[in-house]
């Protein structure tokens, strides 16, 4: 998989690993990559089949509930209506705190030393349905995996609704020790 | 005109728990990305840059959300301070990326993106919808970086990376 441009002139950043699907499907399947104390992966959906769900990170096929999603959604209004979503206490991290059928894009921050909690900063934008419509502005954004024991060294993205990522939708990793 | 690569500059990360990381000297750069984590849970990290201690010379500004339905907003503004916040909370882990304005004649602007961990799984944190800051200095480059905490120490494995581009 070609990596975006902007992230390959981060110099000092390694390319890890990454992939996108050919066709729908439900999961990316697992992508393994090496141990680094921070990593950047950029993101890209195209859109979903099925209705409308949010892409997520999983980590270490760690299924457990050991994450959490936080996020402010802001409606399309003047003045746009605050929403605080949190999904606490689950399976996968969301890459987004609105469920839509239409495509996304965005980039995580992710620590990811062994002996403490993983955050994620991500900052992601909807895209609307066509040029002149507008979607939910995703304000700010984050979340975290519990795990205090390894490093992250496999990353598979699905959805968290149980819909599909249509064809292209895909992530890179990459990574830096300090 | 070609924007070129973003060159790696240096870093730094912490072995042992203490109030501050070393001292991370940078070849200037017009621009800067410094990407960062803190491990602590009972600290605010913050970056002085140049080993300039003057109050008056740092802002920050951030905009926080409750984590209630609607969230609630509040303006949080820093002067006075010796370095810049790259988060106004103390309560948990986080990371971010810092993108900084480096050019010798005009005053260092930041844009901010932070998230901070909730405490616990099920446990949500304050939102950090917005920030940014500056360092008002005209007369220099970026040239050292240090991340200090603002009253106990940082936590093992808190750091940073210095990235840099002359546009």
């Amino acid at each position: 998989m070609t990596a975006p441009s902007f992230f390959t002139r981060f110099g000092a950043l390694d390319y890890l690993g990454g992939g996108k699907v050919a066709s729908a499907l439900s999961t990316t399947g697992i992508i393994t990559v090496e141990p680094r104390d921070l990593l950047v992966v950029p993101f890209s959906i195209t859109g979903y089949g099925g209705g409308g769900d949010i892409a997520s990170l999983r980590f270490n096929n760690d299924s457990g509930n050991n994450y959490q999603s936080s996020y402010i959604s802001g409606t399309a209004a003047a003045p746009p209506v605050l929403s605080n979503v949190f999904t606490g206490t689950t399976s996968l991290l969301r890459l987004a705190g609105v469920s839509l059928t239409t495509g996304r894009e965005g980039v995580v921050i992710l620590s990811n030393q062994t002996a403490t909690n993983k955050v994620a900063k991500i900052a992601v934008f909807d895209i609307g349905a066509a040029a002149g419509t507008q979607s939910v502005h995703e304000i700010a954004g984050g979340g975290g995996w519990f795990n205090t024991t390894a490093q992250i060294t496999s990353i598979e993205m699905l959805t968290a609704g149980g819909q599909t990522l249509t064809a292209g939708t895909g992530f890179s990793v990459f990574g830096f020790n300090f | 005109m070609p924007i070129g690569a973003l060159e790696f500059l240096g870093s730094t990360k912490l072995t042992v728990a203490t109030p501050q990381t070393d001292l991370v000297t940078v070849a200037p750069r017009d621009l800067l990305a410094i990407i960062w984590q803190q491990t602590s849970s009972t600290n605010q990290p913050t970056l002085r840059f140049n080993g300039d201690t003057t109050a008056a010379n740092y802002q920050s500004s951030w905009v926080n959300g409750t984590a209630a339905a609607p969230p609630v907003l509040s303006n949080i503004f820093t002067t006075a301070a010796s370095a810049i916040r790259l988060s106004n909370l103390t309560v948990q882990e986080m990371a971010g990326l810092a993108i900084i304005s480096n050019g010798a004649a005009s005053a260092k602007t930041i844009k901010l993106l932070c998230f901070t961990l909730g405490s616990a799984v099920g446990t949500q944190s304050v939102h950090e919808l917005g920030g940014g800051g500056a360092w008002f200095n005209t007369t220099d480059q970026i040239t050292d970086i240090r991340m200090m905490g603002t009253g106990a120490n940082l936590g093992v494995g808190s750091g940073f990376a210095v990235f840099g581009i002359n546009l």
